[in-house]
């Protein structure tokens, strides 16, 4: 079931009501039985593994707790090692062989064939059940988090249950931490008018994101990369830009969706994306961009490895590691794994470069509050985050490289003028609605940076608001892109 | 109260407030949005019509909707009838359209076209909001878009045709917007297609015909289904076929076999249209559809066998009248505007005459009374058809050519007949004369006669640039009423 999908308007609603309707202590067992339900609508098989997920890193924080009780602290120790290394292991076996089955396979046979030995054949064809690096990873920061002594472990599996499935974050975050989440879940709030509006008005802004913005533009997007060699210049430009904003839009989109619905139910996330191309350092931009990812990485990855802590060097390893495992984890593809690469070399190169450049700062005296300083980082940090963004969305490194070369191939900015961006698959129309839509994302992010909007929105008058709500329901459904669409090829008997 | 009360009744009366506006919007933009279909203004109107005003129902493909001429049944025969059509509907969409159908209008009789027996495909998605774009949200929407299509998303689209058809944001146009104030987009023709195309490549030889030689199981069983909905509702049910080239004695054999199983009737027009009238060269507007001209000469002979088979007129309320009455003059209003598409009215016919070069129009009159007689002299007139003083009785006969007008007209009791050859081609023009009160305009084109309803001012058209026959028609004027309207204004 997708957030942009009829049926999510009808069960968001049904679920939030009743959910309401029943006794606090209840609750739980209510929102458990939705969150499965909304896992299974995709694949009722799958709710299997969220369940062996939940059921491994349940025991393994009982196990851990356990562990404790033992006298011998040494011996303790191991133990707990030893549950937190099984869960680890049976979690990321699960995701390994979901996720990273065919290209490992494919990976090897290209070894092997390169060799000239026979080939591997898989003996079957492995579905990415949905979510499943989302919630593992979240199951697994909570075995960590009890190994930590920073939760303590929860005895009711169901209710752990729920913690590893709660639907508004299931599929795609953001990855909520334990002593976050499942508290408010075992604490219910009471329903309260002011939190659902404001809810409502997150979840308006990230349908906005999704539909108007990202999957408008997505329709270039896919145009150019997906037939490269036909471009060149400004429109793979173009076309590499608006790939930013799609991604952006996308995957903050359903993070506000998430966070909005989740709010409704008294539920508070976290904030997953904080005007991220706003960013004056890539490191900064990590700090912004998909924010409950990138402080897993920290805090279960880059610190355990030593963080910055070892030395110069070892701070770059550890970057390196944590980026490249971070590319892997959006995706099994190469392009990942290099589009993570860039990203922890920018981040080495500029820690490598902070105390030069703040010299050479000093030396001529540059303001660093003032507006041209801030909006010439933002700006070159956003071509740099930009350019390593054609990794993540080529088909494969192939494309990549042929998409770079094009893109640099010929200077031909009159593209941008003379009609040859309408043939790149959104017609004049959606193409100027799309652009609008883009200036209202950046004014949205820019107020949003100064104050609250949807506070600001809720405290005007009656007639205000509602004439406010039903204008950004109706634009979001006329405008939205959602639904098989209307050609009229469909109905050859239109002209009658 | 409480001033908390107070807050949470005010809250909810906010909340009440929005939810309506937003129902109110989507209703709108339901509105605005859906492509304005004849198809569906058929299933509207039809929706909007008074409880129990129909006596012949027909449902099925095009076929229907093209054949069917409820203005010449009713002329010929006074049965009141309806034809719901949509586009190569399938026989279980016509038992869902059916079961809807059936719940405003009791019909004596259900006509069901054959067509749709060969088919051995499901309704495209598109093809289904034909239909389904113009039934009212409930759940009986629900069930019937249930039994027909597996696919949620389709679903959904069909109950809420908005969700499929808002990327129409960019092609909106007044028509659109009228909509909002409007349920129907156009004139209401009771779910007839009015065409007035002449095309030579019909061939009723069944070559373009793909049946693959066998009527499915599920076609069977809506035909069972159909004919227990029938009888539930007290209809009687026929199985009829409407001439086309895409048709066959096999398929008509595997028909009749299929409704003597079912103790339904089968009228076979398909096979033999030449014996009631039907001209290939003449009557098809495309290779597989009867054109206006042929749907009059069917629905001549469905007026025919309705009557033989005992389902004469029912007595009219004067309020069901007068809905026909106004039927009448719309549709002999459009009709005149699609026969006459570059002409905005009469008058202005009469002053741009020259702008039909090439074409021959040619007029009788026959049975007026004085009064319609008198009408009909100042219109003919008006339209520059003869000069005032030979049209003085109702017998007149002219022939309109580029080169002028040749007209005649005689006493009361002497015919008038004009004779006129195109492209080897033999018009015969005539205002017959008979006793008492029993004259009648005729106009025959190589012997057959063009003009069905022979009363008031019989007029055709034929085109020598492309060496068709476009339409001939009469406007019945005798009573004073409504085609007296397209003469006059």
């Amino acid at each position: 079931m997708l957030f942009n999908s009829l049926s999510f308007l009808l069960f968001f609603p049904a679920v939030t009501l009743i959910y309401y309707l029943i006794p606090a202590k209840y609750r739980w067992i209510w929102l458990l039985a939705a969150s499965y339900f909304f896992y299974m609508c995709w694949n009722a098989s799958y709710a299997l593994l969220i369940a062996a997920s939940t059921v491994v890193t349940y025991l393994s924080g009982i196990l851990i707790a356990r562990a404790d009780r033992n006298g011998d602290a040494a011996r303790a120790a191991r133990r707990k090692k030893l549950w937190v290394a099984l869960s680890f292991v049976i979690n990321l076996a699960i995701l390994g062989f979901f996720k990273y089955f065919s290209f490992a396979v494919d990976n090897l046979n290209a070894v092997l064939g390169a060799l000239k030995l026979s080939l591997v054949s898989p003996a079957f064809d492995v579905v990415l059940p949905v979510g499943i690096s989302f919630y593992t990873f979240q199951a697994l920061s909570y075995t960590v988090d009890v190994y930590r002594g920073s939760v303590k472990p929860e005895k009711n599996p169901f209710r752990y249950a729920l913690f590893v499935s709660f639907f508004p974050q299931l599929v795609a975050g953001p990855i909520e931490r334990t002593g976050n989440l499942l508290d408010q879940l075992n604490h219910p709030r009471k329903f309260e008018y002011n939190r659902m509006v404001s809810g409502l008005l997150v979840m308006a802004w990230g349908f906005f994101q999704k539909m108007v913005v990202a999957d408008r533009v997505a329709v270039v997007v896919n145009t150019v990369f997906n037939d490269y060699a036909r471009y060149a210049g400004f429109e793979i430009a173009f076309a590499v830009l608006l790939f930013a904003v799609q991604i952006y839009c996308d995957f903050a989109g359903y993070s506000n969706i998430a966070i909005g619905a989740a709010r409704v139910m008294g539920v508070d996330l976290m904030e997953n994306f904080q005007q991220p191309y706003f960013a004056g350092s890539v490191k900064e931009f990590w700090r912004r961009w998909h924010v409950s990812l990138s402080t897993w990485f920290r805090d279960y990855l880059y610190i355990p490895l030593g963080g910055s802590r070892k030395g110069r060097l070892r701070t770059c390893l550890n970057l390196m590691i944590t980026f490249l495992v971070s590319g892997l984890w959006h995706g099994a593809n190469w392009t990942f794994v290099l589009w993570g690469a860039l990203h922890g070399a920018l981040q080495i190169v500029e820690g490598l470069l902070k105390k030069p450049r703040e010299a050479l700062e000093n030396a001529f005296h540059i303001d660093r509050t003032a507006f041209s300083y801030r909006f010439f980082n933002g700006f070159l940090t956003f071509l740099l985050v930009d350019f390593a963004w054609i990794f993540f969305r080529a088909n494969s490194l192939r494309d990549a490289f042929g998409i770079i070369r094009n893109l640099f191939s010929t200077f031909n900015p009159y593209v941008l003028t003379n009609g040859r961006l309408l043939e790149l698959g959104l017609d004049r129309p959606d193409l100027i609605v799309g652009l609008l839509a883009i200036a209202v994302l950046l004014i949205g992010d820019l107020l949003q940076t100064k104050f609250k909007v949807s506070q600001r929105l809720m405290e005007q008058n009656l007639p205000f608001r509602l004439t406010a709500y039903t204008l950004i329901v109706v634009l979001l459904l006329v405008f939205g892109v959602y639904g098989s669409g209307y050609e009229a090829s469909q109905f050859i008997y239109f002209q009658f | 109260m409480t001033k908390r009360k107070a807050q949470w009744v005010r809250r909810a009366i906010v909340a009440v407030l929005l939810i309506a506006l937003l129902l109110g919007c989507v209703t709108a933009l339901n509105k605005l949005f859906r492509p304005k279909w004849t198809q569906t203004d058929w299933l509207r109107s039809y929706a909007e019509l008074p409880k129990d005003s129909v006596d012949a129902l027909f449902v099925g493909s095009s076929h229907s909707y093209y054949s069917v001429n409820p203005y010449t049944l009713y002329q010929e025969s006074g049965i009141a009838s309806y034809s719901l059509g949509t586009p190569s509907m399938r026989l279980d969409v016509a038992r869902e359209l059916l079961r809807e159908a059936l719940r405003r209008q009791s019909p004596r009789i259900v006509l069901l076209e054959a067509y749709a027996f060969s088919y051995d495909t499901p309704q495209t998605p598109a093809y289904l909001h034909y239909t389904f774009d113009a039934f009212p949200f409930s759940l009986r929407k629900y069930r019937a878009v249930r039994s027909l299509t597996d696919d949620s998303q389709v679903r959904q689209e069909l109950m809420i045709p908005f969700l499929q058809f808002h990327s129409r944001w960019k092609e909106l146009e007044e028509k659109d917007i009228q909509a909002l104030t409007s349920d129907l987009s156009g004139t209401d023709t009771k779910g007839h297609a009015v065409n007035y195309a002449v095309t030579s490549k019909a061939k009723l030889d069944g070559s373009a015909f793909d049946w693959n030689g066998t009527i499915t199981q599920a076609n069977r069983q809506a035909l069972t289904e159909i004919a227990a909905l029938c009888r539930e509702n007290g209809a009687r049910l026929v199985v009829w076929s409407a001439p086309t080239s895409d048709w066959n004695t096999a398929l008509a054999a595997a028909v009749a076999g299929l409704t003597a199983g079912e103790s339904v009737e089968f009228w076979d027009l398909a096979s033999a249209p030449e014996d009631f009238g039907i001209k290939v060269s003449r009557h098809f507007c495309d290779e597989h559809h009867l054109n206006e001209t042929g749907s009059r000469i069917l629905s001549t002979e469905l007026a025919r066998r309705l009557t033989a088979a005992g389902i004469g007129p029912t007595e009219m309320s004067d309020a069901r009248r007068s809905e026909w009455s106004e039927f009448s003059l719309d549709y002999a209003h459009f009709c005149y505007q699609k026969f006459f598409p570059r002409q905005k009215s009469a008058t202005t016919l009469a002053a741009s005459l020259t702008d039909l070069e090439g074409c021959t129009i040619l007029v009788a009159k026959g049975n007026l009374t004085n009064k319609a007689n008198a009408k009909a002299n100042r219109s003919l007139s008006a339209l520059g058809l003869a000069d005032f003083g030979k049209l003085g009785t109702d017998k007149y006969a002219a022939v309109v050519t580029a080169e002028g007008v040749r007209a005649e007209t005689s006493p009361q009791d002497t015919t008038t007949t004009l004779t006129h050859e195109v492209d080897g081609h033999t018009f015969v023009v005539s205002s017959v004369a008979r006793p008492g009160d029993n004259g009648y305009a005729s106009i025959t084109f190589d012997g057959v006669e063009l003009v069905t309803h022979r009363r008031g001012v019989a007029i055709a058209l034929y085109d020598e640039r492309t060496h068709q026959l476009i339409d001939a028609f009469t406007l019945d004027i005798r009573n004073g009423a409504n085609d007296v309207y397209r003469l006059s204004n």
